[in-house]
């Protein structure tokens, strides 16, 4: 079956079908060249938003897995980071609906993947940042660290520049209080 | 000790800082991204294979081509047909969500269940239909019902031979099963790819109370979109009660939906297709061959309505109770001067004058005029309003109109109403929350009828304003959940969600027919 120049080929096993896709040379590329370039920006939003660095990476790793699954859905003549932060959101969001589910708190584990002397500090940081909102620490870091604008952010999110604008003076005003 | 701009900027490029220290899990983790996607050569001719065993020995549902309907994997459907089953009826709004290739049952409370088909039962996909043993069709949006009942998700297909369900597509732990010989009753939905709209673009971590109402005004048409299913239904004349007459209005929220044209009032509990209370105001004020000036307003409690009917001299108020799904008029009035209704507290009705120095009037569920102030009220929630005066500032009250609180605006602009319908026209204004109120702060000329964009802003009753949303210019509309964590706005007839907890919006598109307006969320 050919759809878009991508074949496809169908694996039954009982009730289930499996999708196999023997992808072109150009869409592996293009994965592999989004995950290189994206990577660290999907990974900084999520670690934004969950505040929680395990969940990042596992974040960051499933929506470049959703990437590579749906790639033929994605529109690859933009770049693909709005897709991914978007994706990105939805993932945290339903991974906090879980989390809430099972009434379990996590977040005092150490982050085995953070090299040890910068583990201290990233703890430090994460108390003081768990005074925020999801939307109001991913608005700071996008704006005040990454430099985007709050019009660039908000497009990457999927949101409006007012939105982000009056989160992240919210945010500004609760980290002056929490002190 | 506050921290400082400089400290708090020390702390961001220290996060900068710690967060650059990450690496992507480079090769290995993306292979095994891949691995889980991507299977071997071998594998593919060995599928290739398969299929090919499969059409030759048509082992597939009898009701649909069975490649297609292994093309679907979280559909199940019954091996076989002993006859017999559960007691119970199984009954609820299909939804799909095509990417994950799930099929769930959603219940009135939003939970979904993925289901055992009966036998005989096959799957399309793309789009994802379901063709039953007697040739129906089942689409994402339809309703159906049938004998079965809801077991453990795992023992379900366990118990049958089938393949367990994706994870994905297990949420409340169960299965929706039905008898394998069971005939399913099909409603359909209003034909909105449902699956392409609510199942794709919203799963709210609960099901959202709220309903909006949208008309089509000459043909009589109401579409209902409901959060709590995550449906939309049109109903056409014929298919509901419909008023003889041209709509004039609709409002819903409480339990009931009110329809009204030409003076009548169609009142249906819960559903459209439900048997309305039909009535009228007493007296009625009509003028042969000029509509009627009648306005509907549920109360808070969902059991109260009221009725207004402004004049050039007076204006006629009544309030009725629809409890037990009876009318009974409780209190008839007529104040002097023409008012127009902008919502209802728990303590009564709250009315506007539009003069050149507007006013705002409290009319008690006694008849008696409980409280006047001078400004014109926004926005009316059930435990107080919120007031802009002639000066431009903006207070908030309790109930009665009184112990004014002052807002202080959270940016440039001018207080402006954001309730009511997306259409010029005087039909009631959104529901609003319980002690929070939605406004506006536009930096254009706040006096136009048009909508010039700004801030939506959360007022609430302790004097905070927090803008929430960026409305574009033109129509517009926003309302509450009724768990009052979730605004929804419409802009056009696009509509969007928006939490209070993190200001993040979830767009959801058009979810109406063009020809219908939505006049009405609660």
């Amino acid at each position: 079956v050919r759809r878009g120049g991508v074949r496809f080929a169908a694996a039954v096993r009982d009730w289930g079908v499996v999708i196999a896709v023997s992808a072109s040379v150009k869409a592996e590329e293009r994965y592999a060249t989004a995950y290189e370039a994206l990577w660290s920006d999907v990974f900084r939003f999520a670690l934004s938003w969950t505040n929680d660095w395990a969940a990042a990476e596992d974040l960051a790793q499933e929506a470049f897995a959703r990437l590579w699954r749906e790639g033929d859905r994605v529109d690859w003549a933009d770049s693909v980071l709005p897709w991914l932060i978007v994706t990105t959101r939805r993932l945290a969001q339903d991974r906090f609906r879980r989390l809430r589910r099972q009434l379990t708190i996590g977040g005092d584990e150490r982050p085995t993947t953070l090299g040890e002397a910068v583990t201290d500090r990233w703890l430090d940081l994460r108390d003081a940042m768990a005074v925020l909102l999801p939307l109001e620490r991913a608005a700071l870091v996008m704006t005040a660290v990454d430099g985007r604008t709050y019009e660039e952010a908000a497009e990457l999110m999927g949101t409006t520049a007012g939105a982000l604008r009056a989160a992240a003076s919210r945010a500004r005003r609760k980290l002056e209080d929490a002190r | 000790m506050k921290r400082s701009d400089d400290d708090i900027d020390t702390l961001l490029r220290d996060w900068d800082r710690v967060a650059s220290t990450a690496t992507p899990p480079a090769a290995d983790a993306r292979r095994s991204v891949r691995a889980t996607s991507a299977l071997p050569m071998s594998l593919v001719v060995f599928a290739a294979v398969a299929i090919a065993v499969v059409a030759i020995t048509g082992r597939g549902g009898p009701g649909g081509d069975a490649g297609e309907s292994r093309s679907v994997a979280g559909f199940r459907v019954h091996p076989s047909d002993p006859g017999g089953g559960m007691d119970a009826i199984v009954a609820g709004v299909v939804e799909t969500d095509p990417a994950a290739g799930c099929v769930w049952l959603s219940d009135s409370d939003g939970a979904r269940y993925p289901l055992v088909w009966p036998a005989g039962t096959g799957a399309h996909a793309d789009p994802l239909e379901i063709e039953l043993a007697d040739g129906q069709v089942v689409r994402s949006g339809d309703r159906v019902e049938g004998g079965g009942g809801y077991v453990d998700a795992a023992s379900a297909t366990r118990g049958l031979g089938l393949e367990p369900f994706p994870p994905a597509c297990v949420q409340a732990g169960e299965a929706a099963v039905f008898n394998s010989s069971s005939q399913i009753t099909v409603t359909a939905g209003v034909g909105l790819v449902l699956a392409e709209t609510l199942v794709d673009r919203f799963s709210p971590p609960q099901p959202i109370g709220l309903e909006l109402v949208a008309v089509n005004a000459d043909a009589r048409s109401v579409a209902i979109v409901d959060f709590v299913t995550g449906t939309v239904h049109r109903y056409e004349p014929g298919q509901y009660v419909a008023p003889a007459d041209v709509l004039d209005g609709a409002s819903g929220g409480g339990g009931f939906i009110h329809v009204w044209a030409n003076g009548s009032i169609y009142s249906y509990p819960g559903r459209l297709d439900s048997e309305p209370l039909v009535y009228q105001p007493d007296p009625l004020r009509q003028t042969p061959g000029i509509a009627s000036t009648l306005e509907v307003l549920p109360a808070p409690d969902g059991e109260h309505t009221w009725l207004i009917q402004p004049g050039d001299d007076d204006t006629l108020i009544e309030l009725v109770s629809l409890v037990e799904v009876r009318v009974s008029r409780l209190m008839s009035t007529a104040i002097e001067g023409s008012w127009q209704p902008v919502g209802s507290t728990v303590e009564g009705i709250v009315l506007v004058t539009d003069g050149p120095e507007p006013l705002t009037r409290l009319v008690g569920t006694n008849g008696a005029i409980q409280a006047e102030v001078q400004g014109a009220a926004l926005s009316v929630g059930w435990n107080g309003a919120a007031i802009v005066h002639p000066d431009g500032s903006l207070t908030v009250t309790d109930a009665l109109l009184g112990n004014p609180i002052r807002i202080d605006k959270p940016g440039e602009g001018e207080w402006v109403a954001v309730g009511g319908p997306v259409v010029p026209a005087t039909s009631p204004p959104a529901r609003t929350g319980t002690d929070r109120f939605l406004v506006a702060l536009t930096t254009d000329d706040p006096s136009g009828s048009f909508f010039s964009g700004g801030d939506l802003i959360v007022v609430d009753a302790t004097g905070a304003a927090a803008p929430i949303y960026e409305l574009s210019a033109g129509s517009h509309l926003a309302s509450w959940s009724r768990g009052e964590d979730w605004v929804v706005v419409v802009e056009d007839a696009s509509v969007t969600l928006i939490s209070v907890d993190d200001g993040s919006p979830t767009p959801l598109g058009v979810l109406v027919p063009d020809s219908h307006w939505v006049l009405t969320a609660g």
